[in-house]
């Protein structure tokens, strides 16, 4: 868990970066405004992700879950990414959260219906990356619902029918998954040879 | 040309808030790593917990009604991003102020500045009760803490 916090940590600063950079000018009053907000939208929108996520994980599970927490977070700086610059601090705040709602209930829902996601990759990326998405046209003026719902379908079209492809191709060439032993064993032994924490006490 | 220099000027007062902004907000981080360290291993995930709800809890808080107590301005921050005369309102305050005068910059980037302080005030408290308080009654000082005390202490300075 200390391992999984820092990473949250480093990824929170690292976005400070990734939209921040994504404004592309900063030598004038505007531009430099704007990175401004950028870095304040970032902030707030991780914290109203991880103080929903938090919230909705002791309503729901009666414990305070760090894993949702830290997802929740991820969730917030997802969400907030379409769209930095335009939100008041209060609308980032809230998309943020509503990001992190989503993330408890998405991450819940498919280990209900089984799809396996051991990090819980699709629900902060995508699911919430679509929720951000979606949230765009409700503070800047120059997106529609259309135009962001038709964006996301050519892209998630294009992207999941080119990967189906190279999958497929690696599939019958290479193969793509482990063995049921070397699953059960940990990949670490038999694709790396070495173990992460040699020293800790193994019950199995 | 004197425009241009301070449009530069406030550009780059307003990045260098935003980065040293930034280096603090890492501060939490280490402060995270520092008590889950220094407590005994029965107690890491709670902490962790505190760590990353404080730092959360702190920026909702500030935002909400903190800045506006200690500096004055909107509650929720409104109006931050400033309007259409953002920018010959930044050009006529440098002038007056001059090249040798205070600096100017984004509004945003003083917020983003200071609420990370306030953050890491938070972390100091989280460090003092480790291993002994309820994790629910820390945040709920937390919001205390950082919308109110923390602020009208820093209005008087």
């Amino acid at each position: 868990m200390p391992l999984a916090t820092l990473g949250t940590f480093i990824l929170w600063m690292g976005w400070f970066g990734f939209n921040g950079g994504s404004v592309l000018k900063l030598g004038d009053i505007a531009s430099s405004n704007s990175v401004a907000m950028v870095f304040l939208n970032t902030n707030t929108a991780a914290a109203g992700g991880l103080v929903a996520a938090l919230l909705v994980s002791r309503i729901k599970f009666g414990k305070a879950d760090l894993t949702m927490a830290l997802n929740g977070a991820l969730a917030g700086l997802v969400a907030i990414t379409a769209e930095p610059s335009t939100p008041s601090a209060l609308s980032a705040t809230l998309i943020g959260a509503v990001g992190g709602l989503i993330v408890v209930f998405s991450i819940v829902l498919l280990d209900k219906i089984k799809i396996d996601d051991p990090v819980g990759a699709i629900s902060v990326h995508g699911v919430v990356g679509l929720w951000g998405l979606l949230a765009v046209p409700l503070t800047n003026s120059g997106a529609t619902f259309m135009g962001q719902i038709t964006g996301a379908l050519v892209i998630f079209v294009w992207v999941f029918s080119a990967s189906f492809a190279v999958w497929f191709a690696l599939k019958s060439i290479l193969g793509i998954r482990v063995d049921a032993e070397e699953e059960y064993e940990g990949v670490d032994l038999s694709e790396c040879g070495m173990e992460a924490y040699p020293e800790f006490v193994n019950p199995s | 040309m004197e425009n241009n220099i301070y449009e530069l000027q406030y550009a780059i007062d307003t990045f260098y808030f935003l980065v040293c902004g930034a280096l603090v907000m890492w501060m939490a981080a280490g402060f995270a790593m520092l008590e889950a360290g220094l407590v005994r291993s029965k107690n890491t995930v709670e902490i962790l917990t505190k760590n990353v709800a404080l730092f959360a809890v702190s920026c909702i808080m500030y935002m909400v009604c903190g800045y506006a107590l200690m500096y004055g301005g909107d509650f929720f921050l409104v109006g931050i991003a400033g309007g259409e005369t953002l920018v010959s309102d930044a050009l006529a305050s440098s002038t007056e102020n001059g090249f040798d005068g205070d600096s100017v910059y984004s509004p945003a980037s003083d917020f983003f500045f200071q609420v990370v302080f306030v953050a890491t005030a938070m972390s100091i408290v989280s460090g003092a009760v480790a291993e002994r308080m309820k994790l629910w009654s820390f945040l709920i000082f937390a919001v205390f803490m950082t919308g109110v005390i923390y602020p009208i202490e820093g209005s008087w300075t």
